[in-house]
């Protein structure tokens, strides 16, 4: 088994996934990637990642169900969650306000559009 | 390994645009020193364009897609800019866009999409591919049929429906448990001066090849792209548009394994060389005067552009040979790449 640290990319954005796919790669991380929030969660159940990058919006389950799922479960609440969003200005940091009115729990957050350092910097923390 | 021209492929998925317009710019527009100028005209109008593609291989083509909403400000401002008399706007309605992905820089995934197009006769007005995507322009009311033949010879994850563009929401709309001044995670309409991307890939030397081809050789020609380098021909961009009511245009840039399969391709085939700069991240369908960021840069810096291509989240360019690591840093003008 590798000893590449393992990163797990879900977004509909089947671009935005291919490229920050070649930038962890190009960090020394192992990629593997979803294009939709139940793909995602088989992935995971597949291989257990290391951190989960997500997107927010989603077709067949939205990034904040699939946050949901995780930090719910005893198997996968201690995989780090960095949500990628268009929310902002009114959410806290870790906080985000589901259209629904619940509430879900990431690890940290990038809105978009992402500014790349940032986000690697977000992810060499989470790994730490 | 080499695929099988009677093997299906494995792929991550399909996506639908929504309804879009198609505008084919006639030859006098099309044309490299005029394109600024035409992008221009569009951000001025704050016109998103989800997809765009110019080929300045004589005769010039150019085309993109747009909200039919934003149909009538583009004619007047485009319109204004040619002859009376003169060739006029190509305008196709009813258009949507289909992507395939990861197409993987696979020949054989360009092949076998071309072949299911001739195969079943669906209208294919322009492609082009992205990072992971290859995008095709055909009939909105087609979109399903496309699919259906598609999955014929792809191989889709399971439980897999194409992609569709998310409904928008609002702060108006009562769905949202607290007070928002902006909607959420919706598609805006912005523009930046200096736009954000992910990064700029660079190659250098790649092999262009450009085939014309009538359109009754579409399918061959699909067949013809699996073959080659005996199945495992790589590509790194492909741009294709109709040049006239029969014929296409394809332009492929490889590392130098279609040259030499260039013998079993339908058609007139030319070859040439040249760099290609890759543009990660620009959503295209998220802000207006993108590609014309891109395209006027260059064109104030004195680059030739022979090619551009823009779809899904990549801004692709095609430059002379050599030119490359010049254009790359005269886009920095414009775009903010990462340090990562």
């Amino acid at each position: 088994m590798s000893d590449k640290k393992l990163i797990l990319v879900v977004d509909d954005d089947i671009d935005l996934v291919e490229a920050l796919a070649m930038k962890l790669e190009s960090l020394n991380y192992a990629v593997a990637k979803a294009y939709d929030g139940v793909e995602g969660f088989d992935k995971i159940k597949t291989r257990r990642p290391d951190l989960v990058v997500l997107d927010v919006m989603m077709p067949r389950k939205d990034g904040y169900q699939l946050c949901d799922e995780l930090k719910q479960s005893d198997d996968y609440k201690d995989i780090p969650v960095i949500l990628l969003t268009a929310v902002t200005d009114a959410i806290s940091s870790t906080n985000y306000t589901h259209m629904g009115g619940k509430t879900t729990l990431a690890d940290d957050f990038v809105s978009k559009p992402i500014d790349l350092d940032k986000l690697m910097e977000i992810v060499e923390d989470n790994l730490r | 390994m080499a695929i099988e021209a009677t093997e299906k492929i494995r792929i991550g998925g399909l996506k639908f645009s929504d309804e879009q317009v198609l505008v084919r710019l006639p030859e006098q527009l099309a044309a490299e020193a005029e394109l600024p100028g035409v992008l221009s005209a569009l951000m001025q109008q704050k016109i998103n364009v989800s997809f765009f593609c110019a080929d300045h291989t004589v005769p010039f083509q150019a085309g993109f897609c747009l909200e039919r909403d934003d149909l009538s400000r583009c004619r007047a401002v485009l319109e204004a800019m040619l002859a009376a008399g003169g060739p006029q706007l190509d305008i196709v309605g009813a258009v949507g866009t289909l992507i395939i992905f990861p197409h993987q820089g696979k020949l054989a995934v360009l092949g076998k999409l071309l072949g299911v197009f001739g195969r079943c006769r669906l209208p294919l007005f322009s492609l082009c591919s992205s990072l992971s995507g290859l995008a095709v322009n055909t009939g909105y009311p087609l979109l399903e049929a496309a699919a259906a033949a598609i999955q014929k010879v792809f191989v889709l994850p399971d439980n897999h429906a194409p992609f569709r563009p998310e409904p928008l929401a609002y702060p108006g709309d009562g769905s949202l448990s607290m007070s928002l001044t902006t909607p959420v995670e919706t598609v805006a309409s912005y523009w930046e001066p200096l736009i954000r991307i992910y990064g700029i890939t660079r190659v250098s030397g790649l092999s262009i090849t450009t085939v014309v081809f009538p359109e009754t050789e579409l399918e061959p020609l699909g067949e013809a792209l699996q073959r080659a380098e005996s199945g495992l021909g790589r590509f790194d961009l492909a741009l294709m548009q109709r040049i006239d009511a029969h014929r296409f245009r394809l332009m492929i840039f490889d590392r130098g394994g279609l040259a030499r399969s260039a013998r079993l391709l339908p058609g007139n085939t030319d070859h040439g060389s040249g760099d290609l700069l890759s543009l990660h991240g620009p959503h295209f369908q998220d802000r207006y005067g993108v590609a014309h960021a891109a395209v006027s840069c260059l064109h104030s810096h004195g680059v030739n552009v022979r090619a551009v291509g823009c779809t899904g989240s990549s801004i692709q360019l095609a430059v002379p040979a050599r030119i490359g690591d010049v254009a790359a840093r005269a886009l920095t003008d414009v775009f903010i790449v990462p340090k990562v």
